[in-house]
């Protein structure tokens, strides 16, 4: 019992000792419930699975999935060895599920994915298995070489290609009579649709995507990478492809502003673009009534070669752990043969990887296609190293930054190779680090030993005491006791692998090696906490650098703080405005929740857009009242806005259902006593209001503040951190660091930190509170 | 003949006063502070889910920018700013309902949530209650402790719990282990808001039942979960959204399509090429219906609450 005990505790323990024996009941009572309800549900029926049957994972959808389903229902009944059953798995989760089952033996036999992320798993190793002792090098002349290409790494072939993706330019043929042969008809044409002051632009595309800005970038030499594979970003030709772009943004002022895929596809589909760079994918969202071209990118006046989108390709791919290699070899050339890729092509609408295919008179008959089909000729495979992983978003923000003139090209291709360098290097470093053999060192085993000895002693020195306060207190442990197993059965365990992980350098490369190998100490913590690169550049030049973890942190104090106190502040107001009777509450009642109900990952997305600076709501309104327009994701202040507005919105429905229930505890007969001794509004809200409602609003509070520093989608989905992750928090930067730089271990450590600070906030607050009940 | 008619003078008179009382309290309702703020509010709410509700129902996939009309006036131009699909169409909500086993997943979703608010709160009731009503030692330290599970990120979580559930309960391809794994990340919320409730609750009433030979149960179920009743509707409307709105686990604990939950079927239409906006927003409006349902039926529980006359016991 604690020291502080109240008349109240006292008079819990007599109470306690008259019904010593009914104490048992309610907990084991409620825990049995609990446990038939779990075995009801436990008995579901699950679909059992055949021994002799092949799994195969899959991201399609729509059309395409349903050409695959009637592709595999065909093999399944041609032959009687084994049958093929299909998983569709949304492609939000295709990879984490792969890397959650695969490497742990579970898992598909095959899986259909793209080929980049090739060299990652072929280095982790239990991902995926080389297949070169099954293929015929028959079976391989089905694909161009440069699709063979892309699936091979370190010399061996990792699956077989089975459909590719790439960009090329459709044209609206109402505005674009034939196609551009040369970057400078593009231009020039591109110049005479362009008006900007009606939102009309002469070419839209995802510029700042780097998948896009390939295009450009391929034309100009090899791409982030040197013929030997050294990354190369600094590269003289990749600085050019940027220029070009900065040139055709700034200077012709030909594309639109903040670009992304639904806003080309929307210009494009209301006549407003007069030609856009997309791939297969968007044709089936051009609405029905457009009369549009494809054709192959022009050739590039500045570089003087074409320009070379880059290709994704979808593999086919085998499962180390597959029970039967033959079989699931012969799905793959069945999958990747003429028919198979025929289906595919006129009922997916997909671009198979077996050329013979393209031939095909239904197929020749379709010039879309037989144009990204021209388009292959000069396109270039994503290049399959493990690093290309590494390059997406560093890369994105450096396009960012230089369309908007906030950095000179040349500058920041050189910062940039500088920080994918340091990336690359920190995993590079570590799979080096595991190839020596390393244990865990000797001071951790006593520090470990030192603890449970001390603990045990601790535990048997007080063991008369514990004896005593588990009779004393039997009832209230058993109430906790079932939850307190959940908890650390699901809760502490995870966490205890965190923190073991936090103390090691485990990376994408080394993740699947054992344990004592890769045991690196307290190194992630001291660079994390010793982080003190607070400024980027000298002198006058010299600007915040905003990967610093004392800056991110600085960013979500500010950014939970503001959340949190906006949101319980308007959440109260609405809610003492609806506590008392007034006309359509029930009404109010139900449309001030709705944020909540609705996913909040699309009304993210629509803040984003209403946030957009060229066409999104916000400024349109305020161009209506004589404002000017601002450009909300170019400065820290109006990007922490877009974000914040947008949290504040979605967590008040919450906050305000909350305080209503707390509203309905405080008995009304304390307002009448109030009102006949003449106490004014304000005086009753302060003296009966507030303090009654504090048991509900403090734990609220807390878990808001939890939660808001801890609030990932919204970051990520609106401001995505802009501009160049300014605006991260904490949680957002160790995502970061852990799935965009796959430096697992390292973002563990930042995890452990966030927990770290979480806990102090939650100790000291809980402090806080006990002296005010105290005080009062 | 006469008294009656004096009575039904007097029912007249009050009805009428009655009804003139009624529609000067609504006047007033309206013209008040209150009712301006709420509904500023409402629009503020409403208006970006409007863009959800007109996509849904523009029969496309992607919306039709605004375009300010030049030489209009302030107000044609303001209200070219209100989402509205060109033409309304039930195009969307055909395809998500036919193509897709929806239903089938919206059932496996309600099974999974109902069941979730079911164990969370049988967890959750049971523990507040004693971290409200009892001093023992380690109190506050397993307050903060049930704290924990919010504050570490979520998506590093991911592994070591497919490897709990997954490989070491076997629970995988089975909504039990979702369950069990939404219940327990509910569980902090729910303690925590029930035993501030709980707090509220008077001592009194259980020490007088107790000295009546009330058993520590029968004061549990028969004073304390129904006074607590708004506490309890919020709760369970906490756990349920948990459920009801999770994607990535659902989606890697589960092998089968016949098996998943709705949420996963709704990321299907949206990918990193081209994602069907239309659809999802479609989707979104079904999904959101049996909480707009689930919460209209606790409007009940979380209004009638406490009586003032219960409390003082």
């Amino acid at each position: 019992m604690t020291g502080t005990a109240s008349g109240r505790d006292l008079t819990d323990g007599e109470l306690q000792c008259k019904s010593p024996v009914r104490g048992r009941l309610p907990a084991g009572h409620l825990l049995l419930t609990v446990l038939f309800f779990l075995l009801g549900l436990a008995t579901q029926p699950v679909a059992a699975q055949q021994s002799d049957e092949l799994l195969l994972w899959h991201g399609y959808r729509g059309e395409e999935r349903q050409a695959l389903e009637q592709l595999l229902e065909q093999y399944n009944r041609s032959q009687r060895e084994t049958r093929v059953r299909a998983l569709a798995v949304p492609f939000g989760s295709f990879a984490d599920k792969l890397s959650a089952a695969v490497p742990r033996g579970q898992g598909p036999d095959l899986f259909i994915f793209g080929h980049d992320r090739i060299g990652g798993w072929a280095r982790a190793g239990n991902t995926v298995a080389p297949v070169d002792d099954l293929v015929s090098a028959e079976t391989l002349r089905r694909f161009p070489a440069s699709l063979v290409e892309a699936m091979r790494f370190e010399g061996r072939l990792y699956g077989l290609p089975f459909n590719f993706k790439s960009t090329a330019l459709i044209y609206n043929r109402a505005l674009v009579e034939s196609p551009p042969e040369t970057t400078d008809e593009l231009v020039a044409l591109a110049r005479r649709h362009t008006d900007r002051q009606r939102g009309r632009f002469g070419l839209a595309y995802n510029y700042t995507e780097p998948f896009f800005h390939g295009a450009l970038l391929n034309s100009f030499g090899s791409g982030p990478f040197d013929r030997s594979g050294r990354l190369a970003l600094d590269s003289d030709g990749n600085i050019r492809s940027l220029e070009q772009l900065l040139g055709w943004v700034r200077d012709e002022r030909i594309l639109p502003e903040e670009p992304n895929s639904t806003l080309v596809t929307n210009l494009f589909n209301q006549g407003r673009a007069a030609m856009v760079i997309s791939g297969p994918w968007m044709l089936g969202e051009i609405s029905p009534d457009m009369d549009y071209g494809v054709a192959p990118l022009p050739y590039n006046n500045t570089s003087g070669a074409p320009l070379a989108p880059w290709t994704a390709v979808e593999g086919i791919f085998l499962s180390p752990w597959s029970q039967d290699r033959q079989a699931a070899y012969g799905l793959m050339r069945y999958l990747t043969g003429e028919a198979a890729g025929l289906r595919m092509a006129v009922a997916g609408g997909q671009l198979p990887a077996n050329l013979a295919v393209f031939s095909h008179p239904e197929v020749m008959a379709d010039a879309s296609a037989q144009a990204f089909r021209r388009q292959l000729d000069t396109a270039v495979a994503i290049p399959n190293l493990p690093q290309m992983t590494l390059l997406w978003k560093p890369l994105e923000n450096a396009l960012k930054k230089v369309v908007k003139g906030a950095a000179r090209p040349a500058e920041e291709m050189q910062r940039l190779q500088g920080e994918v360098q340091r990336d690359v290097a920190a995993l590079e470093l570590a799979q080096q680090r595991s190839d020596t053999p390393r244990s865990v060192p000797g001071w951790v085993w006593l520090v470990i030993a030192l603890c449970l000895s001390g603990l045990a002693v601790e535990l048997w020195r007080r063991r008369q005491r514990i004896a005593a306060s588990w009779r004393t207190h039997r009832t209230a442990y058993l109430y906790i006791l079932p939850a307190m197993l959940g908890m650390l059965l699901l809760v502490f365990f995870p966490l205890l692998y965190g923190l073991l992980l936090s103390f090691t350098d485990t990376t994408l490369l080394n993740e699947n090696t054992p344990f004592a190998t890769r045991w690196l100490g307290l190194d992630n913590y001291a660079s994390i906490l010793g982080d003190w690169n607070l400024w980027y550049g000298e002198g006058d030049g010299r600007s915040i650098n905003y990967d610093n973890f004392y800056w991110t942190l600085l960013v979500t104090i500010a950014w939970t703080a503001s959340n949190v106190i906006l949101a319980v502040g308007l959440a109260l107001v609405l809610a003492l405005a609806l506590d008392r009777p007034i006309f359509g509450r029930t009404w109010f009642r139900v449309l001030l929740i709705l944020p909540w109900a609705i996913p909040n990952y699309i009304t993210a997305l629509v803040w984003k857009g209403m946030f957009h600076p060229q066409f999104g709501v916000i400024n349109q309104a305020l161009q209506v009242v004589g404002l000017a327009p601002v450009a909300w994701f170019d400065s820290v202040g109006t990007s922490f806005f877009t974000g914040l507005v947008t949290n504040v919105w979605l967590s008040i429905p919450f906050m305000m259902v909350v305080i209503l229930g707390g509203l309905q505890s405080i008995p009304r007969d304390l307002y009448e006593a109030a009102r006949v001794e003449g106490a004014s509004r304000w005086i009753q809200f302060r003296r009966i209001t507030l303090p009654l409602l504090k048991p509900v609003l403090v734990p609220a509070v807390i878990l808001s503040v939890v939660w808001t520093f801890n609030m990932f989608n919204v970051i990520y989905l609106v401001s995505d951190g802009a501009p160049a992750g300014a605006n991260d928090i904490l949680i957002t930067r160790a995502f970061r660091i852990g799935f965009e730089k796959y430096q697992y271990a390292y973002a563990a450590a930042y995890s452990m930190v966030i927990l770290v600070l979480l806990l102090c906030y939650a100790m000291w607050q809980m402090r806080v509170s006990r002296t005010l009940e105290a005080g009062r | 003949m006469s008294h009656s008619r004096i009575v039904t003078d007097t029912w007249i008179a009050a009805g009428k006063s009655g009804a003139a009382a009624r529609i000067k309290r609504v006047v007033g309702d309206i013209f008040s502070w209150r009712f301006a703020l709420l509904l500023f509010a409402g629009a503020v709410v409403v208006y970006p889910l409007l863009w959800v509700v007109s996509l849904a129902f523009s029969g496309q996939q992607s919306l039709q920018l605004v375009a300010l009309p030049d030489d209009a006036g302030f107000w044609r131009q303001l209200a070219a700013l209100v989402p509205l699909p060109q033409q309304w169409s039930l195009e969307n909500f055909r395809a998500v309902l036919t193509e897709q086993p929806f239903m089938r997943w919206l059932l496996n979703s309600l099974v999974v949530s109902l069941s979730t608010t079911l164990v969370g709160l049988a967890l959750s009731c049971s523990a507040a209650y004693a971290f409200s009503r009892f001093r023992f030692p380690g109190r506050d330290r397993g307050l903060v402790l049930f704290l924990i599970s919010q504050m570490f990120p979520a998506v590093l979580m991911l592994i070591p719990l497919y490897v709990i559930v997954v490989q070491w309960l076997g629970l995988g391809n089975s909504w039990l282990g979702l369950v069990l794994v939404y219940a327990i990340t509910a569980l902090p919320f729910c303690v925590w808001m029930l035993k501030g409730y709980f707090d509220t609750l008077p001592y009194e009433i259980e020490e007088s039942a107790l000295l009546e030979g009330a058993s520590r149960l029968t004061i549990f179920y028969r004073i304390i979960l129904p006074l607590a009743r708004p506490a309890i509707a919020v709760t369970g409307l906490f756990s349920f959204m948990t459920a009801w709105n999770e994607f990535i686990l659902a989606s890697i604990f589960m092998d089968d399509e016949a098996l998943y939950t709705v949420p996963v079927g709704l990321r299907f239409f949206v990918s990193d090429y081209a994602s069907e906006w239309g659809y999802f927003a479609a989707g979104a409006i079904l999904v959101s219906l049996p909480v707009i349902a689930l919460f209209l039926a606790l409007q009940r529980f979380l209004v009638s609450g406490l009586s003032a006359g219960a409390v003082k016991g």
